[in-house]
């Protein structure tokens, strides 16, 4: 569905992502992990073209969305649902418009539908009776889920998540945990997250990558992913209390 | 959602009643600027000029001191230039007509002043060309009395011309001492430019009479202060020239940045 | 596409390297903006559709009438100082009344697009530049364009279309505003009557002093909208960024204001 061959980027002298190739299938749930600064929002900005790799390619399907211009890439990019790690909101737009803001651009429902599909998505990110409040007014936590209800709004078949929980009380990510999850087995939606957040990552990824420096360290499988021999990988997830037997257990150093 | 609308409904009707507020009185405007009364009945008079010195279009048609129309077109022609004007009545032009582009002030206004001749004169025939004035313009009128003046004063000075004709002519040598009281006047009151206009036509004559050897020259010379006097004249011409002068670059000025005439 | 990469370029070498530059981006800058011009220009076919009313509508009035205020006092001012100044000069030549003519023409002219256009390059055009800039920096151009949604039909073709009816009217609401204020001087300071004034005013302004004014108007509510448009899109590095994008497009629009409008005045006045 995805696929990145050796995309490299530079931005000046600084190598972001050096030769990053991975495929993600139709269905799947990738999730890309990392340090912060390491590069995963410029992976994710690449697979929607919002940055152009210096080498290397990317396609969509089987088009070649790194070099796809006007309307290809227009008709490309309405595949996708993109949250960004900032939720992106029209600040001028209250939540209900800002998520209605796709349907009224790109569709002729009627205001009835448009309603109706916009409240669903809303409930769907546990966010009722908060239509009327703007951007500026609401916590970064629903910020984000107002944009989560948006990259949802037009059902598009691959959704890509930048960091859909930080930010967010333990229960609320897990309840878009289990959306992320239901949008996969429910609707065969393809999603790619990146996330900090461990726990989510092993319980929604059918596929965890870890980028460390502009480079994919590791790709496996939840269950390989936490028995990694890799030194940075065990570091990462020593750091989140997570050993190899996927025993949650109090680091020794975090209680001195 | 219905909070909205009502909001953008009041937009509406504000933005909407300022614009169209905004695009009629632009109308209104647009129709003052033409200067025209788009409802009268125009006539429309003809009359050919050598020359127009600067009519435009939109100028005051005059007779007898009172508007009656405006200057509506004009056509370069080869015998001069065709002013067409819309008059509010029609005029009936008598043999003796004159038609002339008069100067109403220093800062180029023109206004086109119509004499339609004597009452008792013959009516002019249907369908003839009527022809205007020809210009005569005051900066050429007052820069050339101030050179004939100079020429003369020169001669004078240098005890040059036909002397023994001129003492006896008694009269000529009043009429200049009349004109040169005469243009003081004018000179001082700087708004009676037709006043001066007329006073330099006769110096102008005079002058021309002196040169041409005719005149009281040699009372000229005898009297110490009609000389002077003609010396200061000359004196406070070339002030005026050099006022006129001086208003030019404020107009210019004007034009270039104000806006002007 | 309207968001740019981040730009990375090598330090220069040389002057004339960094000259050449200087020079070659500005020219490719210039470039983009007028693209989005183009693309704002070609979208003004849906100003109608249901989509963009709203919008169309909210900037007209942000536009229009939020900038009566300031425009109505500095149109006031010119004309009165415009009255005063020129009518000092002519009552050496007793001319007094000639301020009518004076005060109307300059004002159509040149004063009321001039002030018109500074006033909204200052309050309207740098509000764009900051809206779109604090727009581009927080990734909401990149959501659009990701959801397929032009951003230059959906923020530029608003202001633009705004800029394009408001500019002319709010022109026209100034030089009459400047008249006005012209006739309150010559009538408390100089002794013109407003009769004598109106009927001079009226007498030399001709309607192709209205009108080449209110065009000179329409092409700088163009080109405030395309260069705060431009700047806004261009914004790059958070808030320090959208400040230098906010007084770029307020620097830049002066001066593009004062040459386009010395050359439009030379093309209808030689
Ligand atoms: N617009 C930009 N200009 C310059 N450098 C950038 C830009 N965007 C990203 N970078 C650099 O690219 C690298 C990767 O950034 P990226 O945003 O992908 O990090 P990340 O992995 O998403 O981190 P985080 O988890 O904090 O979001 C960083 O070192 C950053 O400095
Ligand atoms: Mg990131």
């Amino acid at each position: 569905m995805i696929r990145l061959e050796r995309v490299t980027k530079y931005f000046g002298e600084h190598k972001v992502l050096d030769a990053v190739s991975f495929a993600v299938e139709r269905g799947e749930t990738f999730v890309i992990v990392g340090f912060s600064g390491a590069g995963k929002s410029v992976t994710l900005k690449h697979i929607i073209r919002l940055l152009t790799p210096d080498l290397g390619k990317v396609y969509v399907g089987d088009a070649l969305i790194s070099a796809a211009r006007g309307a290809d890439l227009a008709r490309l990019r309405d595949r996708f649902g993109v949250l960004f790690q900032g939720a992106a909101l029209l600040q001028w737009l209250n939540v209900f418009d800002n998520v209605a803001l796709p349907l009224r651009e790109k569709t002729t429902l009627s205001d009835a539908e448009i309603e109706k599909r916009v409240a669903e998505k809303l409930s769907q990110v546990n966010l009722e009776g908060v239509y009327d409040a703007m951007p500026a007014e609401l916590s970064g936590g629903m910020r984000k889920r107002v944009g989560l209800a948006r990259a949802l709004v037009m059902n598009p078949e691959i959704i890509l998540y930048d960091e859909p929980t930080s930010g967010l009380d333990p229960v609320t990510s897990r309840a878009i945990d289990q959306l992320i999850d239901r949008m996969k087995v429910e609707l065969n939606v393809t999603s790619v997250v990146v996330t900090h957040d461990l726990f989510s990552a092993l319980a929604i990824g059918t596929r965890i990558a870890m980028i460390y420096d502009g480079r994919i360290l590791e790709i496996s499988r939840p269950g390989d992913f936490i028995r990694s021999q890799n030194e940075i990988v065990k570091q990462f997830l020593e750091a989140q209390y997570i050993t190899q037997r996927g025993v949650w257990e109090r680091a020794n150093h975090a209680t001195q | 959602m219905r909070r909205n609308r009502l909001r953008e409904l009041s937009l509406e009707v504000t933005v909407g009643t300022f614009m169209f507020v905004a695009l009629l009185s632009l109308c209104v405007f647009t129709i003052i600027l033409s200067r025209e009364n788009v409802f009268r009945k125009a006539y429309p008079f003809e009359v050919i000029f050598d020359d127009v010195i600067g009519l435009r279009d939109g100028d005051n048609v005059v007779i007898r001191g009172m508007t009656i129309g405006k200057v509506k077109a004009m056509v370069l022609q080869d015998d001069g230039v065709r002013v067409v004007s819309a008059l509010r009545r029609p005029v009936r032009l008598k043999k003796d007509y004159k038609i002339e582009v008069v100067i109403s002030s220093v800062l180029g206004g023109r206004y086109l002043q119509i004499s339609e001749g004597a009452a008792g004169a013959e009516d002019l025939p249907a369908g003839e060309i009527v022809r205007g004035q020809p210009p005569n313009d005051i900066m050429a009128l007052v820069s050339g009395v101030a050179a004939d003046l100079k020429d003369i004063t020169g001669k004078i000075n240098a005890g040059q011309g036909t002397l023994g004709k001129l003492v006896n002519d008694e009269a000529l040598y009043n009429d200049a001492r009349a004109v040169v009281g005469e243009l003081k006047m004018a000179i001082k009151d700087r708004g009676l430019i037709n006043n001066l206009e007329t006073s330099l036509a006769n110096l102008n004559e005079i002058t021309d009479k002196i040169n041409r050897g005719e005149g009281t020259l040699g009372l000229l010379i005898s009297d110490e202060s009609l000389y002077l006097e003609a010396k200061q004249l000359i004196g406070d011409i070339r002030a005026t020239v050099d006022d006129m002068r001086e208003t030019s670059p404020i107009v210019t000025f004007s034009s270039i940045f104000f806006g002007a005439f | 596409m309207i968001t740019q990469e981040p730009e990375f370029l090598p330090p220069a070498l040389n002057l004339r390297g960094r000259l050449g530059r200087v020079v070659l981006l500005n020219c490719r800058n210039a470039g983009r903006a007028l693209l989005i011009l183009w693309e704002a220009l070609l979208s003004l076919r849906f100003i109608f559709s249901k989509r963009s009313r709203g919008t169309v509508l909210h900037q007209l009035y942000v536009t229009g009438i939020k900038s009566l205020g300031v425009i109505s006092v500095v149109a006031m001012f010119t004309g009165m100082i415009l009255a005063l100044q020129t009518g000092l000069e002519l009552r050496k030549f007793g001319q007094e009344v000639n301020i009518g003519a004076a005060v109307m023409i300059s004002m159509l002219r040149e004063m009321g697009p001039f002030m018109t256009a500074l006033i909204l390059a200052a309050s309207v055009g740098s509000a764009m530049a900051a809206e779109l800039g604090t727009m581009t920096v927080s990734e909401e151009i990149a959501a659009l364009e990701v959801m397929s949604i032009p951003p230059v039909r959906f923020l530029v073709m608003p202001r633009l279309a705004a800029m394009m009816v408001m500019t002319p009217i709010l022109t026209f609401y100034a030089c009459m505003l400047g008249v006005v204020g012209g006739a309150v001087v010559g009538l408390t300071q100089l002794g013109v009557s407003m009769p004598a004034y109106i009927d001079n005013a009226t007498r030399w302004a001709a309607n192709k002093d209205l009108y080449t004014g209110l065009f000179k108007a329409f092409v700088f509510g163009i080109m405030v909208t395309t260069i705060s448009c431009y700047q806004g899109f261009a914004t790059s590095e958070g808030a320090v960024g959208v400040g230098r994008a906010t007084r770029r497009s307020v620097i830049i629009s002066y001066l593009a204001i004062l040459v386009v409008g010395y050359i439009i005045t030379r093309l209808f006045y030689e």
